[in-house]
Formats: C-alpha cells, structure tokens, sequence
C-alpha cells in the first residue's frame, strides 16, 4: 500500500465518520425536539385540566351563591320561592273571563252605579265607567291594588261630579 | 498518524460539546415554555350576587306594597 492510497482510506474513513457524526447530531436533536414538544404539550393538557377544575369550581361557588340568595329570599318573604311566583303569576296573569267577573261582581256587591261597559273579548280588552260615592274611593283603590288590577290597567280616568267619582277603568288581559 | 488521531480527538471534543449544547438548548427551552405555559396568570372565574341583602329587603317590601306578595 502506498502512501497516497493510505491517504485515501483515511479520506474516506473521516468522511465516513463525518457523516455519521452528522447524522447522530440530527437523530439527537430530532429526539430532543420531539420529547421537548411532548413535555410541553403535557403540560397544556395539564392546564386544561386546571382550567376545568377551576370552570367546575365557579359554577359550584355560583349555586351555591344563588341557592343562599334563594334561602335569603324565602326567608325575607316568608314563603317558598315557587308559591311566591305562583302568588305573582295569579295576580298578573289574570284572563279575561276572571278579570270582567271579578270587577262586576266588585261593581255589583258594593252597589256602585254603572254607566258603560263595553268588552273586546278578540283584544282582550275590558272597559269599565262607573260612579262611586266619596266615601268608597278608598274601597275603590285598595280592591285595585289589592287585586293587582293596576298592572292589567292600561287607562284610568277619574273625575269629581259633586259627591261622586266617575271612574273609567281601562284594561288589557291576558 | 498523529494527525489523524489529532482530528479524531478533535472531532469527539467537537462532538461532546455540541451534544451538551443542544442538551441544555432544549433543556432550558422546554422549561422555560413550560414553566411560562404552567404559571400562565389567568383571570379567576368570580361571580356577584346580583343582589345584596339590603337589594332582597327593597324587593321584598316593594312587593309587599304592592300587594303582589
């Protein structure tokens, strides 16, 4: 073997193990990328999980926080919160048969005079004019209060004739 | 000869420092990442009550006055 064929072998042998080095350099670091990005994308699903925990959390401490204004509530009013609505719900959503009989029959047993009634039952819509004596204008407004007619009242008139009121009551039902 | 093993001994040097290199690289890079990802600051989910105690009193008794209740 002569000297310039040594020279050769050694050539191809560095080269050789150049390209090995490389290549090893690049496994390497494909290695280290690939668990890199695993760990990191462990990580993320760590914190979604946290991120749940604490979505879990907010809608806990918000029941909880609603069913305490409930029970504050029930407490306040003295009565459960379903018969408390169903309470406003009746006074509210009275229909049209039940609020024509009930004024009526208001009109009928406290004897006021009646002047004009007229009744839109397509509309829905009732209309009242009546006299009353001084003396019943308390009566007057206490039964449209106590019975949640001022909700369903879309127009009242009220004028002073001498000792009695004439009232025109206008309402809108359900 | 000499030469050779010369090359040789520096290609390992080279080699060793370049693995270590990219070790840490990553190493400090994945921390790094994932330490800003873990501690990442986020807006805690807080609720109010719509209404205080004193609220639930005006209600209440507003309703009361109103005979709705």
């Amino acid at each position: 073997m002569n000297y310039s064929t040594a020279l050769k072998n050694i050539r191809t042998k560095v080269i050789l193990f150049s390209l090995g080095f490389i290549l090893l350099i690049g496994v390497y670091f494909f290695l280290l990328n690939f668990y890199s990005k695993k760990i990191l994308s462990q990580i993320q699903e760590i914190n979604s999980l946290k991120e749940k925990i604490n979505q879990v959390q907010a809608a806990l401490q918000k029941e909880n926080q609603l069913q305490k204004l409930k029970i504050l509530i029930e407490q306040k009013a003295g009565k459960d919160l379903p018969a408390i609505l169903f309470d406003i719900q009746q006074k509210l959503d009275r229909d049209f048969e039940k609020t024509k009989n009930l004024i009526s029959e208001k009109i009928q047993k406290e004897n006021w005079q009646v002047i004009k009634t007229s009744f839109n039952q397509e509309e829905k819509k009732l209309n009242f004019v009546f006299k009353i004596p001084d003396s019943d204008f308390s009566k007057f407004s206490d039964f449209i209060i106590e019975e949640g007619l001022i909700w369903q009242t879309t127009d009242l008139k009220i004028d002073k004739n001498n000792d009695f009121w004439q009232i025109e009551l206008n309402l809108k039902t359900k | 000869m000499k030469k050779v093993k010369l090359a040789i001994i520096i290609i390992y040097i080279i080699f060793f420092v370049l693995i270590s290199a990219l070790t840490i690289f990553f190493i400090v890079k994945t921390v790094k990442k994932g330490s800003d990802l873990y501690f990442e600051q986020k807006q805690p989910a807080s609720f109010e009550l719509p209404f205080k105690e004193q609220d639930i009193d005006n209600l209440i008794d507003l309703l009361r006055k109103l005979k709705l209740l």
